[in-house]
């Protein structure tokens, strides 16, 4: 009993953090709506939610190896790889998609197993750890290239990156889709119970019987898969190789998964907040590009607004 | 006799000291066979321009280090830097002495309330210092470009050949780093708010139960850590005599890199600032080995990555020994 007093306890302090971002999301798509009039329709939210999905996509992987105590740099480049050995992959001809599906799952299962086994059994830090994988692929990816990437992607991938069910674009979908099950597993399996465990204190949870090494090496290569997918869509949707689709996903999936609530010490966290945080980042990008601020205004503007919506986060939850 | 016990007690008393050697020791291995390898890094201009080159790289990680020690992270050195630059080259192109101070003193004064801005964040906000100095780094990002949209601006030449003195081996930019190395070195292990950093870093709860003021000393790592980046651009200012808004955006992750090569971890608490010095040298020198090594631009990407991930494992065998040797 005592037992779940304490977890319902727990779930209350979570699900505070990811309300008010909730509340902070509809203030702002109702400040949009009065400051460009006529903009807000369900289909403009429907194209942001597109946008954001390659991003929450990779924020709910990096949520999990935060959760498990870790951080993961390498998404980004994975993020680059894929998009370039998926189009060489293809070539552009859905008769080879299942074959560049396949050497884009072999790279994100051989980034993830790289960071696992460099952090479990090499004991070096995750964040140099990552970093270092990051450096290593962005230069595989310039060497294989020789730093001019071409082609462009096969039809199916096109179509996932670009198509729509019943008017919500495929992304979304498969976004949302990942996140339910996701939020399925930590909620409701003894996997995700293990997870949270190993997360908030290691040494308990090897205590108690948990194999700690077998979680935090799934944490890793869940988070390359996922990075994986994410590649699968942007490829389709923007349709060319790039070297600098990377972006900035690495500190980009790691501020949304933060502004959702979850502790970079691991251990706390929840799925949705994951969810709203990387919607947030994005409806924050649209709305500036949309009110047409400069480049240097929507910087400086996107660094207060954040800051502004974590410190309140944080003045609230500890009241 | 007395003296071999004394160094003794010293590694019980800093359990990372020995890691530190490690990393010197691989350091010294690097160099020694470039040496002995190629004719041209023998020479003494190319020594004083490797030592010179990774003296920026070393001053922003002395700063990094402080914080990370507090239990803390500051991504927005790079951004720093970037302003910097872009400031010094606004302001310092004159020829009177007096333009040349003020430039200096502006982007002192600007690195140290971005720290100052950091540390409020973080401690009194109570924002995560990794989402803090996230936000003030794309913040920062915005400044650079507003100041300077493009690469430009000028550097009065007299101040930056000043800066970049060489006497034989030894040049500026090293005496600048060994100065600011002292002078952390002496505010870390011979100061209260050094020991209230460490105390912080291990666990704020106690350390505030036992006096320390730890938001003073949490701010004072930040401004410390904004100040050491304020050197790092007006090096790379010098260096460059123009101002770059985005010259700086691999100082972040390389700072922090060689801050943990060094021996500090990211938990806070512990840590050296020679490992971090030690760090900074083995990944300036690196990319140094590749160019006389005639390496592939693009294959130095995977072998950067290559070498840092050996030396951590290098790293931590010789940590596990260490605590083997002790337990035994």
């Amino acid at each position: 009993m005592r037992h779940n007093s304490l977890l319902q306890r727990a779930g209350r302090l979570h699900s505070l953090q990811p309300l008010i971002l909730l509340a902070i999301i509809l203030v702002m798509i109702l400040a949009q709506s009065i400051l460009v009039p006529g903009s807000l329709t369900l289909d403009q939210l429907l194209i942001i939610s597109r946008q954001a999905s390659a991003l929450g996509i990779i924020a709910l992987g990096q949520a999990v190896v935060i959760l498990v105590g870790g951080i993961d740099l390498s998404v980004g480049t994975t993020v680059m790889m894929v998009n370039i050995f998926c189009i060489t992959g293809m070539q552009a001809s859905n008769s080879r998609v299942p074959a560049g599906l396949l050497l884009c799952l072999g790279i994100g299962l051989m980034i993830g197993a790289a960071n696992a086994v460099g952090v479990l059994f090499l004991n070096i830090a995750p964040f140099v750890m990552t970093l270092c994988t990051t450096t290593i692929c962005q230069g595989i990816c310039y060497v294989y290239t020789q730093g001019a990437p071409t082609g462009s992607a096969a039809p199916f991938i096109r179509a996932v990156g670009t198509g729509r069910l019943l008017g919500v674009p495929y992304s979304t979908v498969i976004w949302l889709g990942l996140a339910a099950l996701l939020w399925a597993v930590l909620r409701f399996t003894t996997l995700g119970r293990k997870l949270y465990a190993v997360g908030g204190n290691p040494k308990a949870a090897r205590l108690s019987g948990i194999s700690n090494r077998k979680l935090i090496a799934g944490a890793y290569i869940f988070s390359a898969l996922m990075a994986t997918a994410a590649g699968l869509i942007l490829t389709g949707y923007h349709n060319i190789a790039s070297l600098t689709l990377e972006g900035d996903y690495a500190m980009n999936s790691l501020a949304a998964a933060l502004i959702g609530g979850n502790a970079i010490e691991g251990g706390r966290g929840g799925v949705w907040g994951v969810v709203l945080g990387s919607f947030f980042m994005m409806l924050l990008m649209a709305m500036l590009t949309m009110l047409g601020i400069s480049q240097v205004g929507k910087l400086i503007t996107q660094g207060c607004i954040i800051l502004a919506v974590v410190a309140v986060q944080q003045l609230l939850k500890r009241d | 006799m007395k003296q071999i016990e004394q160094i003794r007690r010293k590694f019980a008393a800093a359990p990372q000291l020995s890691s530190v050697l490690t990393i010197c020791g691989l350091l010294i291995l690097v160099f020694l066979s470039m040496c002995g390898y190629s004719e041209s890094y023998r020479s003494t201009y190319n020594i004083t321009n490797v030592l010179a080159q990774c003296a920026p790289l070393a001053c922003v990680s002395l700063g990094q280090t402080l914080v990370i020690i507090s239990g803390g992270i500051d991504l927005s050195v790079g951004s720093t830097i970037s302003v910097c630059t872009a400031i010094a080259a606004r302001l310092m192109g004159g020829d009177s002495p007096a333009q040349v101070a003020l430039g200096v003193a502006v982007v002192f004064l600007f690195a140290a309330g971005v720290g100052l801005v950091n540390g409020l964040g973080v401690n009194y906000l109570k924002v995560p210092p990794m989402i803090t100095t996230l936000c003030t780094s794309t913040i920062l990002n915005g400044v650079a470009l507003w100041i300077l949209p493009v690469a430009g601006g000028k550097i009065n030449a007299g101040f930056a050949r000043f800066i970049y003195k060489k006497w034989d081996i030894i040049s500026m930019p090293l005496v600048l780093l060994v100065l600011l190395f002292l002078a952390t070195r002496h505010l870390l292990y011979h100061t209260r708010t050094g020991t209230g950093l460490y105390a912080i870093g291990r666990s704020r709860p106690i350390a505030q139960s036992m006096g320390v003021k730890t938001r003073a000393v949490s701010v004072r790592a930040y401004v410390l850590a904004g100040l050491c980046a304020g050197v790092t651009g007006l090096l790379l200012a010098c260096r460059m005599r123009v101002g770059d808004p985005t010259c700086g955006s691999s100082y972040g992750m390389d700072s922090i890199a060689s801050a943990v090569i060094g021996g500090t971890s990211l938990a806070g608490g512990s840590g050296l600032l020679s490992g971090t010095v030690a760090g900074a040298f083995l990944i300036g020198m690196l990319s140094n080995v590749m160019n006389i090594l005639e390496i592939n631009q693009f294959y130095q990407y995977v072998m950067k990555g290559s070498l840092l991930i050996a030396a951590m494992v290098i790293y931590s065998i010789s940590g596990r020994l260490e605590v083997r040797r002790r337990a035994s």
